[in-house]
């Protein structure tokens, strides 16, 4: 059968129309019946791929993301969040795609439908994505060679430092500590990483979490969180600006935070508490 | 439209992130003249080690060859990142206590060396044979032909081409940020990050587009005044 242009304009309204209908019916069955699983729980709109969360990050950030390629995630905290969400949301599928950091803080568009990054929510990044309610609690932890000691403010300006770009570390180390020779800044953790194993760095600051995930892995070679900065940040998933889900995406994170899911994950993530670090003032 | 405008050309946003970009750019061009004077020497020795005739040297030419084929195919970003990191990482002695300024330098001149080294071979493989055996007859040693002789006519020929390699040199001294240097692309991206405002890129783009003009232009006019001696030459 040949359609024409308008004619298809016409059959979709019908669908829509048909599909409304039906909506409506499954919610009084649901509330007539009561023993399905909550099937009308918010819905999200404008996915990227129908029936399939989208899920965008920028890989490798053990224990928030295991796995070393988009399509061979194995665990994670995020990863077992951004599934239970997707399952609560009743999507059969979750799909992981690459977001680079330094560009989705920049406001760049992520070809995803909700990006978990253990991104700081910040007023100065909320005008550019829109946050979810936050997920996470972290402070600066500072990663360094074992046996670096860093009592104080005064010891940690004589460090030569080295932070990811446009992290809160970055900020903090520019901002706050001030140290005495100029910070290198790199264009993923890994590189930061590699510089400090390179010895071309003692220390590098980046979220308590992230370091202490990093040095549980072994990427650093005697590596170890010797103190952090207490700046109370959350993390916040990202979602395009304007995005039409915000509020079901926050209605489960809430739901799951009060059901006591997040403390689960991190139990099973991170093992050791990150406030058993020492706070430097 | 305007959102694009708003994006890279907010005159507001660009005047701010002047300062920092000319500071990382100020960066960019010391590694490029750094880079520069060593290539033109590194290239020069690795050309004349290249086209070296003799059987006893047959071994340094193989080396040659080879080292010429390795870096042309390399990307700079590759080099430059596994001279920054790796150098320090494997403890090669002497060399892994330069800084990351110096090892970007070295990382350059390795990628850079080997291109300049096959333009100045062309040069010097464009100078007639007949003036070699001239300068021969008139007993010179082979080495007095190649720096009285040959060299002088053949560099004098490929500094169009030297100074187009020198274009890209300069362009990929950019590749610094990736080892942690704060230069002219990782101060915009970090001004872009903190305003989410593309301008700083624009200002930096707008450093290279006036370095490299001159230099094209410069390129041209010396092309034009070889062609007119050449035709001067035949008349």
């Amino acid at each position: 059968m040949v359609v024409s242009r308008r004619g298809r304009g016409a059959l979709l309204i019908l669908f829509a129309a048909v599909a409304l209908v039906a909506a409506g019916c499954g919610g009084d069955n649901n509330q007539s019946s009561g023993s399905t699983q909550q099937a009308s729980g918010p819905t999200l709109k404008d996915l990227v791929t129908s029936g399939t969360l989208t899920v965008g990050t920028e890989l490798p950030a053990p224990p928030f993301w295991i796995g070393n390629d988009y399509d061979s995630i194995t665990g994670g905290y995020e990863v077992d969040l951004a599934k239970e969400i997707g399952k609560r949301l009743n999507l059969a599928n979750v799909k992981f795609v690459e977001m680079p950091f330094a560009g989705l803080v920049a406001g760049q568009k992520c070809k995803c439908d909700i990006d978990f990054s253990q991104v700081t929510i910040t007023d100065e990044r909320a005008k550019v994505v829109e946050f979810t309610a936050p997920y996470f609690e972290a402070n600066q932890g500072i990663l360094a060679k074992k046996g670096t000691s860093v009592a104080s403010m005064a010891d940690a300006k004589k460090l030569r430092w080295g932070a990811q770009t446009n992290t809160t570390g970055a900020a903090y180390i520019t901002d706050n500590i001030k140290p005495s020779s100029e910070p290198k800044i790199y264009n993923t953790t890994v590189d930061a990483f590699t510089a400090l194993n390179a010895g071309q760095l003692d220390a590098v600051l980046l979220d308590t979490p992230i370091v202490l995930g990093a040095v549980k892995a072994g990427q650093i070679k005697d590596g170890a969180v010797v103190g952090q900065f207490k700046t109370g940040e959350e993390y916040g998933a990202v979602l395009n600006k304007g995005s039409p889900n915000l509020d079901a995406i926050n209605q489960v994170i809430d739901s799951l935070k009060s059901a006591g899911f997040m403390d689960q994950l991190f139990k099973k993530y991170f093992g050791a508490d990150p406030t058993s670090v020492p706070f430097i003032s | 439209m305007q959102q694009f405008f708003n994006t890279f050309l907010n005159w507001g946003k660009f005047v701010e992130s002047l300062p920092q970009v000319l500071k990382g750019f100020a960066t960019n061009l010391s590694l490029m003249v750094a880079a520069e004077l060593c290539v033109l020497v590194g290239g020069l020795v690795l050309a004349l080690l290249r086209n070296s005739q003799s059987r006893a040297t047959a071994p340094v030419r193989w080396l040659a060859i080879g080292y010429i084929d390795l870096f042309r195919a390399l990307p700079g970003l590759i080099v430059i990142y596994m001279v920054g990191f790796g150098m320090p990482i494997a403890g090669v002695p002497w060399i892994s206590q330069w800084s990351l300024f110096e090892l970007a330098v070295l990382a350059l001149t390795l990628v850079y060396g080997a291109y300049v080294a096959e333009v100045y071979r062309a040069g010097i493989e464009s100078i007639h044979r007949s003036q070699t055996a001239a300068a021969r007859s008139l007993g010179l040693s082979q080495g007095k032909t190649m720096r009285f002789v040959v060299l002088p006519q053949a560099i004098r020929r490929v500094v169009p081409p030297l100074l187009n390699d020198f274009i890209g040199l300069q362009k990929d001294t950019a590749f610094i940020g990736i080892i942690g240097v704060l230069d002219g692309f990782r101060r915009a991206q970090i001004f872009a990050g903190t305003k989410f405002n593309l301008s700083s890129f624009t200002g930096l783009a707008l450093c290279f587009v006036v370095i490299t003009i001159p230099m094209t232009r410069f390129t041209d006019y010396l092309l034009k005044r070889d062609q007119q001696r050449i035709a001067a030459g035949t008349r």
